[in-house]
């Protein structure tokens, strides 16, 4: 009960379905993470012009190291360093180019092979083999033609899952977070402190211009300016504060 | 009677005597308020008037009775409007000034209404208050800029109702804003002074 044969339609969905993700997820990770790094460059292009690029994108100019680059105050160490990390870079960027001429070899030696093979693979000699072997490609290229097929659509429902599952664990992890009452307690606690702060702030100040436009009215009445204002009675101070900041510091007879 | 409250406001203008900037900004605050709250329960009552069609349910019932048609003209007209307005306002007021000795706007501000001896304000004395506001208000809200002249910064409705608005936080003025500030303020009183003296020899 509960276990799945192994090859029944609900776990071959389950497996469908993780690979999918898998698949997705990595798609899109890669592509987020070069566009990123696309991003990246190009900010350290605009910053640092100066900067070698790959082995293929160097001109002959600066391929020759300057004096600045070879300079005193690096140790043998750090030049071999940077050795190791420049042929690392020059090797991509060979490793490119021999590709490159590889696959215009093997497009040669494939037509040259053809050329000579041809009069051989034609002859009546070879004609029962030529019919199965024709076959035989006929049914790889057709296996290779649904694979491509298959990728294709894969790719795209890989990415749409992905990014559903994406979402829903954004969405979920927003709710997570407004819900959640210490995070809602820190919220308001923070949206608390900046209008207390923005009171704090509104009230000195018109305390002080409580003062200054006293003395600016007091200047065109021809009335002397008060130095400091009249006492008020002690009841007075005391009962201004709240009340519960009363009962801690009044000792009653 | 009390030990350690003097210690309490030592540095600070706590209980002293609140001036007008505080003062008018906390009446503004309250008027905004206000405001929204009337705005918001005549748009709640017109539309529910909309809403439940009351109007042709009165206009039947005027025909029946004169004495409900008096009383749907009543209610329907401007002048009732506006004194349920007045009324709701007078207690907005008299209501925080009597259970908490201070309105939202005076809270916010951190002022406090109390009768000259310290105590909290009682009704009939925010009845006072009230109508003093008005006889503030009406010739050219003298009563308000006498804050600005009053030893003791009372406005006419708090001379009226004995009471006094204090300060209920550890206010600080900005002693070097003040001290720059004033200064020049005298010194430029002196120059206007003096031009005017010379003026007036001249003349």
């Amino acid at each position: 009960m509960g276990h799945e044969a192994p090859g029944s339609p609900k776990r071959r969905s389950n497996i469908f379905s993780l690979t999918r993700l898998v698949i997705g997820g990595a798609l899109a990770g890669y592509d987020g993470l070069v566009k990123r790094l696309a991003h990246s460059e190009a900010e350290l292009d605009i910053k640092d012009p100066a900067i070698i690029g790959p082995a293929g994108e160097m001109d002959n100019t600066s391929q020759y190291p300057s004096d600045n680059v070879l300079s005193d105050n690096e140790s043998q160490s750090d030049r071999l360093r940077y050795a190791v990390i420049g042929l690392i870079f020059d090797t991509e960027g060979t490793i490119n180019k021999g590709l490159d001429t590889a696959d215009q070899l093997s497009l040669r030696a494939g037509r040259l092979f053809d050329r000579v093979a041809s009069p051989i693979y034609g002859s009546r000699i070879f004609s029962p083999i030529r019919s199965r072997v024709d076959k035989l490609a006929q049914r790889g290229q057709y296996e290779v033609d649904r694979w491509i097929e298959l990728g294709r659509k894969e790719e795209q429902r890989s990415r749409e899952l992905a990014q559903t599952a994406l979402t829903e664990q954004v969405d979920n992890s927003i709710q997570y977070l407004t819900s959640n009452s210490e995070v809602q307690e820190l919220v308001q606690s923070q949206s608390v402190g900046l209008i207390g702060e923005i009171v704090e702030e509104t009230r000195e100040r018109t305390v002080s211009a409580d003062y200054y436009i006293e003395a600016w009215a007091r200047t065109i009445l021809r009335r002397p300016m008060r130095s400091e204002l009249p006492e008020p009675p002690q009841e007075l101070k005391i009962r201004a504060l709240p009340f519960k900041r009363i009962q801690g510091k009044i000792i009653k007879k | 009677m009390i030990s350690q409250g003097q210690s309490l406001t030592q540095e600070t203008l706590v209980g002293h005597y609140a001036g007008l900037t505080s003062r008018l900004l906390a009446f503004i605050i309250d008027t905004i308020i206000l405001s929204v709250i009337i705005l918001f329960t005549s748009w709640f009552v017109a539309t529910t008037w909309r809403l439940l069609q009351l109007g042709p349910i009165f206009s039947e019932l005027d025909q029946r009775s004169t004495i409900l048609a008096n009383l749907t003209m009543v209610i329907t007209s401007p002048l009732f409007y506006s004194l349920i307005t007045l009324l709701f306002i007078a207690s907005y007021y008299i209501f925080f000034w009597t259970i908490a000795g201070q309105t939202p706007g005076k809270g916010i501000m951190g002022l406090r209404i109390l009768s000259r001896r310290g105590n909290r304000l009682k009704l009939r004395f925010a009845i006072l208050r009230y109508i003093g506001y008005y006889l503030s208000i009406i010739p050219f809200g003298m009563g308000i800029i006498w804050i600005l002249i009053d030893d003791r910064r009372l406005a006419w409705h708090d001379k009226l109702a004995g009471t006094c608005v204090v300060y209920a936080w550890e206010a600080k003025p900005d002693e070097t804003f003040l001290t720059i500030e004033t200064s020049k303020l005298i010194a430029r009183t002196q120059a206007v002074r003096a031009y005017l003296e010379k003026k007036r020899k001249a003349g």
